[in-house]
């Protein structure tokens, strides 16, 4: 190629489409991924208002702000507004802008599937909250959608689960996208073992969606065809059995879990090194890890059902294989701790929601733990306890995480340098209160308080009160999240040629910030590679 | 600019090996997805008239 031509290409490749077909026909990895964001940002928030609603109702008890029905339809949609709606597309986004940057690969492999996949999601989102408006309104069952409850709510109960499908789809379409560039466009050079942890946790996080989500779609069209074609799936009076619903539910429910997490993993790990100026302790020894985790998810669903009546044998089983997934866990806990040991160790905002994330999701996987043990669960299963376990996991373990990748790859993207001063009230706000929030909820559970009930006896008035003063307190810091990501796009102070973190490795790190509109259209060298080789 | 157009651009330097790769592993990982799926339901299926 002539250098004039090699100009006149490259010219054509800094073409970026104006207004709005840049967004609606976006082929382009990075464009895409901040739409995934944007969608998600505005889904935590409405999922957030959804939470602010359901402890104002237990900030007391007797208090009748929603009626019991509606404030079961206000907790069931905020589940799935979170998981579905807030936590998988982040990490969606995140994929998308971070794992061609970090390979060396111009876009996503297929990158019109891409765009297919976004664009799933506003329409399903819009149906999902739209169930709110039907007669009856939202399910009110948990986001677990057990029969025969799912089944007695009106019109919104096929709304729902084609919502379901519509996200299942968009998740699976991405998760083909995210093997197939992963296993084809790495830059020459860039082996499997080479790979940030970013990419290989999402590598792991993909098969676990093509693994499970099918089966999720697969439970939810029987649920369907028993209300709507006379099936038995899960019905009793017709043969069926609706403990069965359970087991396919949780088969993809547990592994759903680690798709929430795993790539929190990843982000963890590329955050500590950074910040510590030191390489990862024990690579190889994580990607194992992350591989055995996401195995012992899918023989472990058991535990959410200890009570439903199984063989002993069963439970056994279930609870060891749960047990067993402390020691991969402990490997990646233990190997973050020893990359900071020693370490020149610096407190930037990515940093401290890597530290805290360090110290709470510990709790939470030892609750988990607790948890495990079929005897105890008896007493556990169904209470607060379970409430405080799991949002331990996922606020302070996926939500700071994403928080985390936000403001460490933000200077990347954007080209420019946050507040720091605002983003550490943000972090110190939502670390403190976020414990507010969710500790009490372990006392309550350990005293017997049931969850998913709209008022309770008043003896559990007190740590009620201190939880929902800890919400809400948690929920207004979160407004600091958009505004500070706004000024920083808008008027941040540019970081110009330096890298914003001196500590940083990787390839996305040698290219200049913001990252160009297309990047890597020739693959990184080897020099470049080893450069930014991240161990 | 038309979505060809922009497609090409998005991906220009991607070999005639890479694009074979990336055809087989889509096929591969669709097939997967949609085993999953049936194999699902055919399993509780079958379950139910045992």
């Amino acid at each position: 190629m002539t250098e004039s031509h090699e100009t006149a290409v490259h010219a054509e490749h800094d073409h970026k489409p104006h207004g709005w077909r840049r967004w609606v026909f976006a082929t382009n990895h990075k464009d895409i991924g901040t739409m995934y964001l944007i969608f998600s940002g505005v889904m935590f928030f409405l999922g957030g208002a959804a939470a602010m609603g359901i402890r104002a109702q237990l900030f007391k008890s007797g208090l009748e702000l929603f009626d019991p029905a509606e404030f079961n339809q206000l907790l069931t949609m905020h589940a799935l507004m979170m998981i579905f709606g807030a936590v998988m597309p982040a990490w969606v986004g995140l994929a998308n802008w971070m794992i061609p940057l970090q390979i060396g690969a111009p876009d996503m492999a297929l990158p019109r599937l891409n765009n297919l996949s976004f664009w799933i999601l506003p329409f399903a989102g819009a149906l999902l909250m739209s169930a709110f408006l039907v007669p009856g309104g939202a399910p009110a069952g948990g986001w677990t959608m057990y029969p025969p409850l799912m089944e007695q709510f009106g019109a919104s109960f096929p709304m729902v689960i084609f919502a379901i499908h519509l996200l299942g789809i968009s998740s699976i379409l991405g998760a083909i996208n995210v093997i197939v560039t992963i296993m084809n466009l790495r830059a020459p050079g860039m082996s499997l073992l080479r790979m940030p942890l970013f990419v290989w946790t999402w590598l792991i996080t993909a098969f676990l969606l093509i693994a499970v989500m099918p089966v999720l779609a697969g439970a939810v069209t029987m649920l369907l065809t028993d209300h709507f074609f006379g099936t038995s799936f899960f019905n009793a009076a017709g043969g069926g059995d609706p403990v069965l619903f359970l087991h396919v539910f949780w088969f993809f429910g547990h592994p759903e879990v680690y798709i929430l997490i795993l790539p929190a993993f990843g982000v963890i790990s590329e955050i500590i090194p950074t910040f510590s100026r030191k390489p990862l302790f024990g690579y190889e020894a994580m990607v194992y890890a992350t591989a055995s985790i996401a195995f012992l998810s899918f023989i472990v669903w058991g535990h959410h059902m200890f009570t439903v009546g199984m063989p002993v044998s069963a439970q056994l089983f279930f609870m060891l294989s749960t047990m067993l997934i402390a020691v991969p866990t402990g490997v990646k806990v233990f190997n973050w701790t020893a990359t900071m040991w020693r370490g020149s160790l610096s407190f930037e905002p990515p940093m401290l929601f890597a530290v805290a994330f360090l110290f709470l999701f510990t709790i939470g996987g030892f609750s988990g733990l607790m948890l495990a043990l079929v005897p105890s669960d008896y007493q556990y299963h169904g209470t607060y306890f379970v409430v405080a376990h799991f949002h331990y996991v996922l606020v302070p373990g996926a939500v700071f995480a994403i928080m985390g990748a936000v403001y460490y790859w933000l200077p990347k993207w954007s080209g420019r340098m946050y507040d720091m001063r605002l983003a550490k009230w943000h972090f110190w706000l939502s670390a403190i209160f976020v414990n507010v929030l969710f500790f009490p909820q372990h006392f309550l559970g350990l005293a017997g308080m049931p969850r998913r009930i709209a008022d309770y006896a008043p003896q559990f008035t007190d740590w009620n009160m201190v939880s929902s003063i800890g919400g809400f307190v948690f929920g207004a810091a979160q407004l600091l999240f958009p505004y500070i990501v706004w000024r920083c796009v808008r008027s941040g102070k540019p970081v110009g040629a330096n890298k914003p973190w001196e500590g940083a490795r990787g390839l996305e790190w040698e290219l200049p910030s913001p990252a160009p509109y297309h990047s890597w259209q020739e693959p990184p060298s080897e020099a470049v590679l080893a450069h930014g080789a991240e161990h | 600019m038309s979505p060809t157009d922009s497609a090409r651009s998005a991906a220009p330097e991607i070999s005639v090996r890479q694009r074979r790769g990336i055809r087989r592993t889509t096929w591969a990982v669709s097939l997967l997805a949609l085993a999953v799926y049936f194999g699902y339901m055919i399993v509780t299926f079958m379950h139910m008239h045992r």
